[in-house]
């Protein structure tokens, strides 16, 4: 990965430390970063072509001799600089830190203390930027100081010997908290947050204190169980889904809920609430089966030791959290547990249906016990297809899925929405994106395929679906309405090829299926050709297939 | 002296036969500006010592690093 590193101070002790990067640049000169956003000061970062490109500014060194009446004036200027490098960079992720600002001067008390108001107002206006412009990140670095404390993080003799303003520690915490933010992009990002209900999101025992003598409310312990039930409302807000075990009759753990004005959650927050005797195992691993979700994006929150080590035994892919021995300490680990498994940098749509989406799924299969023959089935489900050509507002979410998808994905290839971005710009290159309805409901964009022309040969480069619609031959009317699109522009021969992974044996042999000839073989990887119109004899025709015109 | 030779060779990524007590500032490629700086904040961590602004501009030689760290 390529990084510049830009700042308004000496950051080459910072640079020296970092571990994600490939290659590091740093512009030579200190304070130089300002020029480098406008065309004519651009052309050394162009030619370094940065993946990603990181802002560390310190706001002291940034308003040095500005007055304090003029200093909002000066962090909208730089705001503009910031707002320009991203647009001059649409294809690099831009990652700018929060500034802090420790007072600067001396002043009598009733003049307060602006420095906080600065950092605040430099905060809104990098959240703005970032939710205008996709590509530009927030590092939060002012949230760092403070969790350090200035004391130990600035140094002052480092400062005036060398133009850097953290003593030595800080150093290495900024470098870490950039490495962090660097391989942000690629870190895949659980789905599921199981949940034991006896102490652990309440305190007590439903079956043996009834609902209404649960320990939640609004102090003392209580208050420590409704904070953990706001987190994981929180975290369910982002498109986690949130799931319940518990050793309790199935009546009993949803009163606990229901019966209890003092619940923060519903029933309604949970996609399922799994009551009984059984092994937690089992029912964590039906769970599964019944999301159509691998066991490797849950993550499990149990106050028994005992559950807690059957379910690390028998299901290893699950996270297991470590409990706190002191109850003060669970809401807090709910919220680390959302920043370490369930980072996610912005909310599309489909994460902000997702519940919906789930509980339409659980709709379905009822459905589908009541239905005769699979295909009519899928026909009566009234599926249609929409497959359009990228656009830029879909960016986002093409790139969530290629990050995400591990099951339905013959290549994991995955990509940043910057480089589909840059993908989208050449002439050869197809994205085609694949949104879904049927009679219970959208869902939304769920597949994506990337396509490269070269003459009469389209290359399929990349081929995934969600798992929430897998089983429902909807790939084999998105392939055959995609070759036969492809065969308008003079596309004869199709190629494609499936890379084993851990996880993507459920398409191993997805283009056998689609009556793709095989050419070669390896166990990792069977190349594919299939000539446009040649039979298909497994190919399902049931789905109803549209294009849209951006 | 020894020892500290050794670790601050390390820091340098040479080998402890390439600096030697007298060995200047700017003297060897390795001691830049930016390596001065890392030096006294590794050697202040390690050492558990302040060097004070002034003496720290004051130094020349990695001999008169090491009497910093034995006051």
């Amino acid at each position: 990965m390529r990084v510049a590193l830009l700042s308004n101070v000496n950051l080459d002790l910072v640079g020296k430390a970092l571990k994600v990067p490939s290659e590091t640049w740093i512009p030579p000169g200190y304070g130089e970063w300002v020029v480098l956003t406008y065309e004519q000061g651009a052309t050394a970062l162009r030619d370094f072509g940065p993946d990603q490109v990181v802002v560390v500014l310190d706001g002291t060194a940034l308003v040095d001799g500005v007055a304090d009446a003029a200093v909002e004036d000066e962090l909208g200027a730089h705001l503009a600089h910031v707002a320009r490098l991203a647009a001059a960079f649409p294809h690099s992720r831009i990652v700018v830190s929060t500034l802090d600002f420790p007072a600067r001067a001396i002043r009598p008390a009733s003049a307060g203390r602006p420095e906080e108001r600065w950092s605040s107002t430099w905060r809104q206006g990098l959240e703005g930027l970032a939710q205008r412009a996709d590509n530009v990140h927030v590092l939060d670095l002012a949230r760092l100081v403070s969790d350090v404390g200035r004391t130990g993080f600035y140094s002052p003799k480092m400062w005036y010997l060398g133009g850097q303003p953290y003593a030595m520690s800080a150093t290495k915490l900024v470098a870490a908290a950039v490495d962090e933010a660097l391989a942000l992009p690629a870190r895949t990002r659980k789905k599921v947050m199981v949940v034991d209900l006896d102490n652990t999101i309440w305190g007590g025992v439903v079956g043996e204190d009834g609902p209404a003598g649960l320990v939640i409310g609004p102090s003392g312990v209580g208050a420590a169980y409704r904070d953990v039930q706001r987190r994981l409302k929180e975290l369910a807000a982002t498109g986690v889904l949130l799931a319940a075990v518990s050793k309790n009759e199935q009546a009993d753990a949803v009163a606990g809920l229901e019966d209890n004005a003092q619940m923060v959650l519903a029933p309604d927050d949970f996609v399922a609430i799994l009551a009984g005797w059984g092994p937690k195992p089992e029912a964590i691993a039906s769970l599964g089966e019944r999301l159509n979700l691998g066991l490797a994006s849950f993550v499990y929150l149990d106050d028994n030791p005992v559950e807690r080590e059957a379910v690390r035994q028998a299901l290893p892919d699950v996270t297991v959290l470590d409990f706190p021995r002191d109850i003060a300490a669970l809401p807090q680990v709910v919220a680390d547990a959302a920043a370490e498994h369930f980072w996610v940098d912005r909310l599309t749509a489909e994460d902000e249906a997702k519940g919906d989406q789930y509980r339409q799924e659980a709709a379905r299969a009822e459905f589908r016990d009541a239905a005769g023959g699979m295909d009519d089935y899928l026909r009566q489900l009234d599926v249609r297809i929409t497959i359009a050509e990228m656009s830029e507002a879909q960016r986002s979410r093409t790139a969530q899925l290629t990050q995400k998808t591990n099951q339905f994905n013959v290549l994991t290839r995955r990509h940043t929405a910057e480089e589909l971005g840059r993908l989208a710009t050449r002439p050869d290159h197809h994205t085609f994106t694949v949104a879904v309805t049927d009679r219970f409901g959208d869902a939304g964009q769920v597949a994506v395929v990337m396509v490269r022309v070269d003459g009469g040969t389209a290359h399929i480069e990349n081929l995934l679906m969600s798992c929430r619609v897998m089983g429902r031959a909807i790939e084999d009317s998105v392939l055959a309405a995609v070759e036969w699109h492809l065969a308008e522009e003079g596309v004869h021969t199709v190629e494609a090829a499936y890379e084993r992974s851990d996880r993507n044996t459920p398409v191993q042999d997805l283009f056998d299926r689609q009556g793709y000839e095989r050419l070669t073989e390896t166990d990792e990887r069977v190349t594919y050709r299939r000539e446009v119109g040649a039979p298909a004899p497994d190919r399902r025709d049931l789905h109803t297939v549209t294009w849209a015109t951006s | 002296m020894d020892e500290f030779l050794q670790f601050v060779a390390e820091i340098f990524e040479v080998d402890v036969s390439a600096i030697s007590p007298d060995t200047r500032y700017g003297e060897i490629p390795e001691w830049d500006s930016l390596m001065h700086l890392r030096l006294i904040g590794e050697i202040e961590e390690r050492y558990e010592v302040e060097l004070p602004l002034d003496d720290a501009s004051d130094i020349q030689t990695l001999r008169d690093f090491y009497a910093l760290t034995q006051a």
